[in-house]
């Protein structure tokens, strides 16, 4: 029988350190998508002092010093398309000692969980990988729905009791494969949605998206963006294909100031509610661009209150 | 102002209590002075903030500049506040502003509160004016910091520069002496003729000028529009006049100064307004409110000269002409325009 005393008290002191190490990756995890523009959500912890006995108990050969899984940090994203844009910016940001896409373990006949796991270190350039040398995490990258499926499966303990494993296993697979089903609609949806000549709106929320995700993590208001849009639009007089262009380089030009105010007024509780929204970005382009169509427009729909509180925070004043 | 107020970091406050100036009491015992910088949070700071840009990145406030002639003391202090004062220099300096605007301030100026804020865009330093009339019988208490006495900035956010408070003026610093980027803003005064201000707030408390002479702006401002409208409006010939009429009426009025961008939004179509202020940014001509003085253009503002591709001139009294001269548009972007009155002579030329 393996003596698990020696472990704990190298837990209990190292432990500290991962906590800590944990928030660093967190924090390089939540960059990763922000310079992607991709919206996520991350978490992270430090294994628990009893799970980490009670994995050494269920798998005796794992020496406490190669577990990879003493820090674990998870990104949840939306789409299955996401998936595959994180990961090359996994491996520019940290140290991949492993790399396993569980889908692809599973082959063509199998069913169960899916996601893409890495062993991951901070790089020799990263400020802080003195700090946390020798340590090791765990990072997952799953879909919404795929998180769905393994944060279910795990509650509802179907592999505790043999006997009825058997029984339910094929269940909680089959669950699997409508996860699975469901990654691949949406994305598809999503991909109907932006191709239709109809969805203008759509389109340009997705352009905005993109550059809003880098400067805040913050869900926003979908419906109340198109509708925005919607009515900002005819200012542009251009294709989509234009205004994407326009915000490339507008962000290439503007992304310190926005940073700053993104910094600066998110904490604010008097904030304008449309800092929280994509179309942010939209209407401090036109600002600059032609603020007396910008407040025409505005007028119409939405109170100027909230325009002259973005126009402030972009250090122009629209009276 | 040039800075991108966008990035302007708000450090540290301290306000005075200065009441309405009384002939007895001109030894400035009457202030209530705060002996000690008012602690602020990150959110005050924004606060703060976004009341200095909304003023200052509007289209009433003016440029300005230190006048080399003045003898009111702040200038210096705002030198000294620009390189960076550390905290006892900070309280002395605003304690000697508050001195210096009861002292010049008379008994109709009302009471107020003026407080000194300091921060920076980036590297650059910054200090900002405000003075801010309040109620006489309002009294704010003050609190203790460290055994000294300063206000709280709760009540100055809540119950003084509150989000509708209108009654402030306000002047804003940033640079070095060599590189002064500075404005001011009065909202009390902002229907009145700018006069009051330069000669209360701007000339005599701040010691400052306007960065530009009016006269020059006036001109500017005249044949950028003139040439505005002559270009873009070439096809429309009675919108070009009818423009033209509104800037000849503006120029003529008696308010003491011009806003381009509301003048734009009164009087240019919604498509080209955005096109108009850029026009008078390109040439040199100011697009934020200035101070109205005809003297370089005060022959052109007497008659109004309409040329017509044929070789026709037509020259009018600006006063009383549209009783008798009728324009009228027609296919193909011509004018039609009938005169009707009595012929007084006819002269070769």
């Amino acid at each position: 029988m393996r003596d698990l005393e020696p472990v704990r008290a190298a837990w209990l002191r190292d432990r500290p350190r991962f906590e800590r190490f944990v928030e660093c990756l967190k924090g390089r995890a939540n960059r990763i998508l922000k310079d992607g523009g991709i919206w996520g959500r991350v978490t992270g912890r430090a294994k628990e002092i009893d799970s980490l006995l009670k994995k050494l108990i269920r798998k005796p050969d794992a020496e406490y010093d190669a577990m990879p899984d003493k820090a674990g940090i998870r990104i949840v994203v939306r789409f299955a398309e996401d998936i595959e844009a994180v990961r090359p910016l996994i491996g520019a940001q940290f140290r991949v000692l492993k790399e396993e896409n569980v889908t692809e373990r599973l082959g063509t006949d199998r069913l169960g969980y899916q996601g893409v796991h890495f062993d991951i270190a901070l790089r020799q350039e990263d400020p802080e990988a003195s700090a946390y040398q020798g340590c090791i995490a765990e990072l997952q990258v799953r879909t919404l729905a795929q998180d769905v499926w393994s944060e279910m499966s795990h509650e509802l303990n179907y592999k505790a009791e043999p006997c009825i494993a058997e029984a339910l296993c094929r269940r909680v697979n089959c669950l699997s494969a409508l996860m699975e089903t469901a990654d691949r609609e949406f994305s598809a949806v999503n991909n109907a949605i932006c191709a239709s000549p109809e969805a203008m709106a759509v389109r340009v929320q997705a352009i905005l998206e993109k550059y809003y995700y880098r400067l805040c993590g913050l869900f926003y208001d979908k419906e109340l963006s198109v509708s925005v849009i919607g009515f900002l639009w005819p200012l542009y007089q251009m294709t989509t294909g234009h205004f994407g262009t326009r915000m490339d380089d507008f962000f290439l030009r503007q992304e310190r100031k926005l940073r700053v105010i993104y910094a600066e007024q998110l904490c604010s509780p008097s904030r304008s509610l449309f800092l929280s929204q994509p179309e942010a970005l939209m209407i401090f382009d036109l600002v600059d661009k032609d603020q007396f169509a910008l407040r025409d427009i505005w007028a119409q729909y939405l109170p100027e209150s909230e325009l002259q509180r973005l126009a402030v925070a972009w250090g122009r004043s629209l009276q | 102002m040039k800075s991108d107020l966008a990035f302007l970091k708000i450090k540290r406050i301290i306000f005075h209590d200065v009441p309405r100036s009384r002939v007895r009491e001109s030894d400035s015992s009457a202030l209530r002075l705060s002996e000690v910088e008012s602690p602020i949070t990150d959110e005050i700071a924004l606060y703060l903030k976004n009341r200095i840009v909304n003023s200052m990145a509007s289209s009433r406030s003016f440029d300005i500049e230190f006048d080399p002639e003045t003898s009111s003391p702040v200038p210096k202090h705002v030198r000294t506040c620009l390189q960076g004062a550390d905290p006892p220099t900070f309280v002395d300096v605003s304690q000697n502003m508050a001195k210096h605007l009861y002292t010049v301030q008379t008994g109709s100026n009302p009471a107020g509160l003026l407080a000194l804020i300091s921060g920076g865009i980036d590297a650059t330093d910054a200090v900002a004016i405000l003075k801010i009339e309040r109620e006489e019988g309002a009294r704010l208490d003050q609190d203790e910091v460290q055994g000294k006495k300063t206000f709280n900035i709760l009540h100055f956010r809540d119950l003084i520069l509150t989000e509708n408070t209108r009654l402030f003026k306000i002047a804003l610093f940033i640079g070095s002496e060599e590189e002064l980027d500075a404005g001011a803003c009065d909202f009390q005064r902002g229907y009145t003729p700018i006069k009051e201000v330069a000669d209360f707030f701007l000339r005599r408390f701040l010691g400052c000028r306007l960065a530009q002479d009016p006269e020059v702006q006036t001109k500017r401002y005249y044949d950028a529009s003139v040439e505005f409208f002559n270009t873009r409006l070439k096809d429309q010939p009675l919108e070009l006049a009818k423009c033209y009429n509104h800037l000849v009426s503006e120029l003529s009025s008696q308010q003491g100064k011009i806003n381009p961008k509301r003048f734009a939004q009164d009087y240019i179509a919604p498509t080209l307004r955005a096109a108009y202020l850029e026009h008078l940014a390109q040439r040199g001509a100011p697009t934020a409110s200035f101070e109205l003085k005809t003297a370089l253009i005060s022959q052109r503002l007497k008659k109004n000269l309409y040329e017509f591709a044929c070789g026709i001139k037509l020259i009018t009294p600006r006063e009383g002409a549209e009783r008798h001269l009728k324009l009228s548009e027609l296919p193909g972007g011509e004018l039609r325009a009938e005169i009707r009155d009595r012929l007084d002579g006819v002269f070769g030329k």
